[in-house]
């Protein structure tokens, strides 16, 4: 960028916004905010021992590392980076439909003994006599500026870092260095403001002054290697909790759990076939049609938990943290095929009707 | 001028009236000429000029002085008709007309962080209409922590206006017949509260510090303009 003054070239700064020139000393500032964007940074309060342990307690807590020693991780490589994340901010102006809401009415029935019972039911779902909610509020979005998948970072909300008190910084390319890398942001801030909320169809809602920083928050991430295989975590460093970790999956477990579906599918099996047994000498005649009808359902079901219990034997696993939840991924398992999910969705479909039917809302 | 070439251009912050260098904090985008008592707020066509006016504060006690745009406006809500309940069955042909009573929109020009929580000063300001004694002072405090332009501000005064009339009936679908009389920027008193807070002029609400994500920066300038 060059000072409009002198024609100097100018400094940095100059990505911050107003900046003076090093030769004329004037001060000028760029036409269009969103062509230089500030930089910032949080220093981070976590060191590479701290991150190792913050990893192993989560492990250990997960049943994945025992007590001893002999079941501990090996660190291969830990490095800190620095991941770029767009903070976006505007200010929203204008009006929104009010969404169509259910209320609570109490109601009050009289018993003949004289008692008053009082009932709080919700109402079928009504438009409200005030469409209309006006608004004069600030969005704010932080946005990963780089697409790393399994590193946890939509979990890292820089809003909230700013929030809680942790200092950011200003951009200073020597100090960071010491501390780390810094990953080249592939999504350009221009993206990240498209992805401020808009409002719907019926309103009419402005996003004025959006503005963009860009703020690095440092993790570390960590190679390990755990029952001779590799694995990757990611650390927060400025909170210091765990963000996302792929671990072995505890193959001891599978196979009881395997055995159990398929006990518990014969167990069914059993019962179907003992409750036709007795239908059968029940009824007069039509027994053989009757088994035939009956067998198969059975089967079906006797199936699906087979299919299901082979599922879980089948594939290799790892046994994924994400955030606070823990899950299974099945390594190698190829995608569903078409039948799966077409399965899947008509069973979806079921639910959504099953639920419709219901009669929605009463409640005592 | 292209768009491209538009967003590599700089423009310098010298007061096109006296020369002199423009107040402002490096993330503003209103910068202030004390001696001129004018506010130029960087536009997609350079800087643009309004007058920079000072609120009388409280005597007692230190005050930092945020920015805050004031909108000298008539303006009524036009509101689409109404269907009829009674006899004959219809919508009524005439549209409906509610005005504002004000006569001054106020819009912070100041950051405020998290306004669904802290509420919006501006938005406040509007809603009581407050009467503050102007002064037009030779040499102002120094203007810092004014994001907002005026390009921008214009367009939040509608949104006020209706917020005002929704309170007493439903705006839905209604748009405002606004016609402004004329547009400052102020300086207004903010004084300082407990633990960093501040609190609005004429008695208005407390603002935590936290909210304000400038204010450090327009004191420390303030501060050092004595």
């Amino acid at each position: 960028m060059q000072c409009p003054e002198c024609g100097a070239l100018l400094g940095a700064e100059a990505a911050r916004g107003a900046a003076r020139c090093e030769f004329c000393r004037r001060r000028s500032v760029a036409i269009d905010p969103s062509v230089a964007v500030p930089r910032a940074w949080f220093e981070p309060r976590v060191d590479r021992s701290r991150a190792l342990l913050l990893l192993r307690r989560a492990l250990r807590d997960e049943g994945v590392l025992g007590d001893s020693l002999r079941k501990d991780l090996e660190p291969v490589d830990a490095r800190l980076v620095f991941v770029p994340f767009h903070l976006v901010r505007a200010l929203r102006a204008g009006v929104v439909e009010r969404r169509h809401e259910r209320r609570e009415v109490t109601v009050a029935d009289l018993s003949p003994d004289g008692t008053v019972t009082l009932r709080t039911r919700k109402t079928g779902e009504e438009r409200s006599s005030d469409r209309a909610k006006v608004i004069v509020t600030d969005v704010e979005r932080s946005v990963p500026a780089v697409r790393r998948r399994d590193w946890g970072l939509d979990r890292v909300g820089v809003g909230a870092l700013l929030a809680e008190g942790h200092p950011v910084l200003p951009y200073d390319a020597d100090r960071i260095r010491e501390h780390g890398t810094v990953l080249v942001h592939d999504v350009e801030p221009h993206d990240a403001i498209e992805r401020l909320p808009s409002g719907g169809a019926a309103d009419r809602v402005d996003r004025i002054a959006p503005s963009v920083r860009t703020v690095l928050v440092p993790v570390w991430r960590i190679r390990y290697r755990l029952q001779g295989c590799l694995y990757d975590a990611t650390v927060d460093a400025v909170k210091g909790r765990l963000l996302a970790a792929r671990a072995p999956e505890d193959d001891r477990r599978r196979v009881p759990i395997a055995l159990g579906y398929v006990g518990v599918g014969a167990l069914t099996l059993g019962l179907l076939l003992r409750l036709f047994r007795d239908m059968g000498a029940a009824s007069a005649g039509d027994a053989g049609g009757l088994a035939a009808w009956f067998i198969l359902p059975a089967a079906v079901v006797l199936g699906l938990f087979g299919a299901y219990a082979w599922s879980v034997v089948r594939w290799d696993a790892d046994r994924v943290f994400d955030g606070a939840s823990v899950r299974v991924r099945y390594v190698n398992r190829p995608d569903a095929p078409e039948a799966d999910a077409a399965a899947s969705e008509a069973a979806d479909a079921i639910g959504r009707g099953i639920e419709r039917l219901l009669p929605g809302g009463d409640r005592d | 001028v292209t768009d491209e070439l538009r967003a590599i251009r700089r423009v310098a912050l010298r007061c096109p009236r006296c020369g002199g260098d423009l107040d402002g904090l490096a993330s503003d985008r209103v910068f202030g000429c004390r001696p001129c008592a004018r506010a130029l707020s960087v536009e997609a066509d350079g800087l643009r000029e309004d007058e920079l006016l000072v609120w009388e504060g409280e005597r007692d006690g230190p005050v930092v002085h945020l920015p805050i745009w004031v909108f000298g406006v008539r303006a009524e809500v036009v509101l689409p008709p109404v269907p009829r309940t009674s006899l004959p069955p219809g919508v009524s042909s005439a549209e409906r007309r509610v005005p504002f009573r004000g006569r001054r929109v106020y819009v912070a020009a100041f950051d405020v962080r998290g306004r669904a929580t802290h509420g919006d000063p501006g938005m406040n300001l509007t809603r009581r209409q407050p009467e503050p004694h102007v002064r037009r002072d030779a040499n102002p405090p120094p203007l810092a922590g004014a994001v907002l332009v005026r390009s921008d501000a214009e367009r939040v005064v509608e949104a006020e206006i209706l917020a005002v009339i929704d309170t007493q009936t439903d705006v839905f679908g209604g748009h405002v017949d606004l016609q402004v009389d004329g547009v400052y920027l102020a300086l207004a008193p903010f004084a300082e509260a407990d633990g960093g807070a501040v609190r609005e002029p004429l008695g208005g609400l407390s603002y935590a510090a936290g909210s304000l994500p400038d204010l450090d920066a327009v004191r420390e300038a303030q501060g050092r303009a004595g």
